[in-house]
């Protein structure tokens, strides 16, 4: 700190000392980011190439065998695709329900501050209470869902919503979207609160339609944050597990059976760290395209 | 590590333990920490109970601190796994019978022989029994529950749906499934687990002994592409596709739906009683638990239930002593080996208990001849004796529930889980 004294001249020795200040700063934070983040990963890595399992002693070095293994495997392909089909549709409907809410609760309408306290509750609760809320919901003996459609006459007989393999997968994207739209409604909103009034009333005096306010005024204003939000939504629900998991353990017949789940069972149910890992770096490649994307975006800004 | 704690052998070392001999004669055992893990006092048919014989363990030693870690049934082997890993503490644990081989091999047990004594074992258990956690020579646990998973029926719903008669043979219990459906479409005629891959294996097995089929032999060879294995997992499959199996319960879902008079039959161990007790009001809901034999295929076949067994065991780990005067043993003692605590385990929960004394007390009532009666034939799960069992196990759970649920044909199923038991177990070889 004493290099850093007032009335020191400006040189390069000052210039290196504040690199180094600046790089002490950060030491707590890089100790804390390689001990909790960067060794795990690596060391899952590592064992990717290996042949280990939570009850032998030592790991076998195998090269490619995981991976080769995993390519040949048709069941873990389609989890892959699983994967996707939950990510595109969870992401794109928590996107299109919290920008359509944010654009409601924006109108400043009475009570429009009490609705948006209570549209943050899906947010507040823990996941796994929003799981087995929908699992009740959707139960085919006690479900509130088929006591409805069969009081209204729509069923004749109950639907095991969570025991079809499409039905299931829709349950747990309704599920996710139900407990993330709160969050994306308030980037979306916070946006939306810096859009000029006067824009949109010299719009509407020239004529112009809802559609047109919204697809020439206000797309175009919030473009940047939902950028932002399409790449946050998409990673964290390529992370997606406690919601699935409570709902349906990814089941019925591995229907939604992502990778996040793929890679718990592999390892503690089957006790294959190897190919758990393996798992875990394919998966850690899927997410990294749209983590690129994000860090891009943010830099550029 | 405990065999590391024994290689420091240093004068010191020989000082310390000479030292610390002296003072376990001299005063009464040094307090210690004491870790329990199991599941049952985390289910609501034995919380109450169990959590009293905890508080009463710790009121005799309150020297000794006990820690009762409970994990959901589902979540248990992983847990104890993982903890192992970790060199977690666990003294005593409550183990299904499945999960003794892997941790045998991991030389994660003590023999109980050494720590409680062969003679104080034998003089409590019956051989037979007692048998039942040996492997390899050593008595690595002693069985705090046993019976089988045999059928269970609702008398209620029975007697209501008409049916006379408990079904003997396979064709006599789809014509009781079917008489159940005419007399009630809400009520449920078989609660055959359609979720989670565990129990899905667990009464897939029953029901493919039943018709001859066997998945692996002894040696690990898989038999499972027959004829027999086709004609069970059809019979399961026509089932669902005929509405006598509902669709996406588990046994647990089941348990409080055949409580509340809305499932005819199921599978299930002895636990059954201390669950609809729990949900359906008392010991006055006894009388609607019938149990009964398997139905078989051909009237005069054997009926096959499946081995079932809950353990107590004790880890050699994270500071678990083995000594036989420790809080370990001690506690071990007093939750699965004492006669009174057994009594009031069956008393209230309906735990059929392993213990001559208590069985030679309560063993004529009827619920336990049934579950000993169906002991007798049962079988251990053809896949409880490999060290890669949990993945064995998934195999078959998920082949069935496939086929159960539509997702793939007979045919597929069977030849698909042949296919992935033998690369399973030729990769664990």
């Amino acid at each position: 700190m004493a290099a850093l004294a007032i009335g020191q001249p400006r040189g390069a020795a000052y210039l290196g000392a504040q690199q180094r200040f600046g790089f002490l700063l950060t030491v707590p934070a890089l100790v804390a980011y390689g001990v909790l983040i960067l060794y795990p990963f690596l060391n899952s890595a590592r064992l990717a190439f290996y042949r280990s399992t939570l009850m032998a002693p030592e790991p076998v070095f195998r090269g490619l065998e995981n991976f080769e293994q995993l390519f040949g495997d048709p069941d873990f392909l389609l989890s892959w695709l699983r994967t996707l089909v939950f990510v595109g549709a969870t992401t794109a409907l928590t996107v299109a329900l919290g920008l359509g809410w944010a654009i409601v609760l924006n109108q400043g309408f009475r009570g429009a501050r009490v609705l948006r306290s209570l549209s943050l509750l899906p947010w507040v609760m823990p996941s796994a209470v929003t799981a087995l809320l929908w699992a009740w919901l959707l139960h085919g003996q006690y479900g509130i869902l088929n006591a409805a459609l069969l009081t209204l006459g729509v069923l004749d007989q109950p639907i095991a919503w969570l025991a079809t393999g499409a039905w299931a997968m829709a349950a747990v994207v309704l599920a996710k979207t139900w407990l993330s739209t709160a969050l994306v409604m308030t980037f979306f909103l916070a946006s939306l609160q810096t859009l000029s009034s006067e824009q949109v009333e010299a719009a509407r005096l020239d004529g112009a339609a809802d559609r047109h306010v919204i697809r020439y005024i206000v797309l175009p204003h919030v473009r940047n944050t939902l950028l932002v939000v399409l790449v946050l939504q998409a990673m964290g629900n390529l992370q997606q597990i406690d919601v699935i998991y409570a709902m349906t353990g990814g089941g019925p017949v591995r229907a939604t059976s992502v990778l996040s789940i793929e890679v718990y069972k592999t390892a503690f149910q089957n006790w294959n760290l190897g190919r758990a890992s393996a798992i875990g770096v394919l998966w850690f490649l899927t997410i990294a395209i749209p983590a690129g994307i994000y860090l891009r975006t943010l830099f550029r800004e | 590590m405990g065999n590391q704690r024994n290689r420091r052998t240093g004068p010191m070392a020989v000082l310390r333990h000479l030292l610390f001999g002296v003072a376990l004669v001299a005063a009464p055992a040094l307090a210690e920490d004491v870790v329990f893990i199991g599941w049952s006092q985390t289910e609501v048919g034995l919380k109450p109970t169990l959590e009293k014989i905890f508080a009463g363990f710790q009121a005799t030693h309150p020297r000794d601190k006990l820690e009762v870690i409970g994990f959901p049934f589902g979540q248990m082997e992983q847990n104890l796994v993982l903890r192992r890993r970790n060199d977690q503490r666990m003294d005593v644990a409550q183990l299904q019978e499945r999960w003794l081989p892997p941790f045998v091999a991991m030389n994660a047990l003590y023999d109980l022989n050494q720590v409680i004594g062969a003679d104080v074992l034998a003089a409590r258990y019956d051989p037979d029994l007692l048998k039942l956690g040996q492997i390899n020579g050593k008595q690595v646990a002693v069985p705090f529950t046993a019976g089988a998973i045999t059928m269970v029926g609702n008398r209620k719903v029975l007697d209501a749906a008409g049916i006379k008669q408990p079904p003997r043979t396979l064709e006599e219990f789809t014509a009781a499934l079917r008489k159940v459906k005419a007399w009630n479409k809400d009520v449920i005629p078989f609660g055959f687990s359609t979720k989670g891959i565990s129990l899905i294996q667990v009464e897939s097995t029953i029901v493919f002994w039943a018709f001859g089929a066997r998945f692996i032999d002894e040696q690990g060879k898989v038999l499972v592409d027959s004829p027999q294995a086709r004609d069970a997992l059809k019979y399961l499959v026509d089932l669902v596709k005929e509405g006598l199996i509902a669709k996406g319960n588990d046994r647990f879902d089941t348990r409080k739906i055949f409580a509340n008079d809305q499932v005819a039959f199921f599978f299930d161990p002895p636990v059954v009683r201390g669950f609809v007790r729990a949900q359906a009001g008392g010991p006055a809901a006894d009388a609607k638990v019938m149990i009964l034999p398997v139905p078989t295929l051909k009237a005069g076949d054997t009926p096959r239930g499946l081995l079932w067994a809950h353990f107590l065991v004790m880890f050699n780990q994270g500071g678990a002593t083995g000594a036989r005067d420790g809080a370990g043993a001690q506690l071990l003692t007093a939750v699965g080996m004492d006669a009174a605590t057994q009594s009031v385990l069956w008393r209230e929960t309906g735990q059929i208990p392993t213990l001559k004394t208590t069985l030679a007390e309560v063993g004529k009532d009827p619920y336990i001849q049934d579950f000993l009666a169906a002991a007798k034939t049962a079988r251990w799960d053809e896949t409880t004796f490999f060290a890669n069992g949990a993945e064995l196990r998934q195999i078959i759970g998920e082949e069935v529930e496939a086929a159960m649920l539509g997702g793939k044909s007979v045919d597929d199923a069977i030849r698909t889980m042949a296919r992935r038991l033998d690369t399973a177990l030729k990769a664990a070889r």
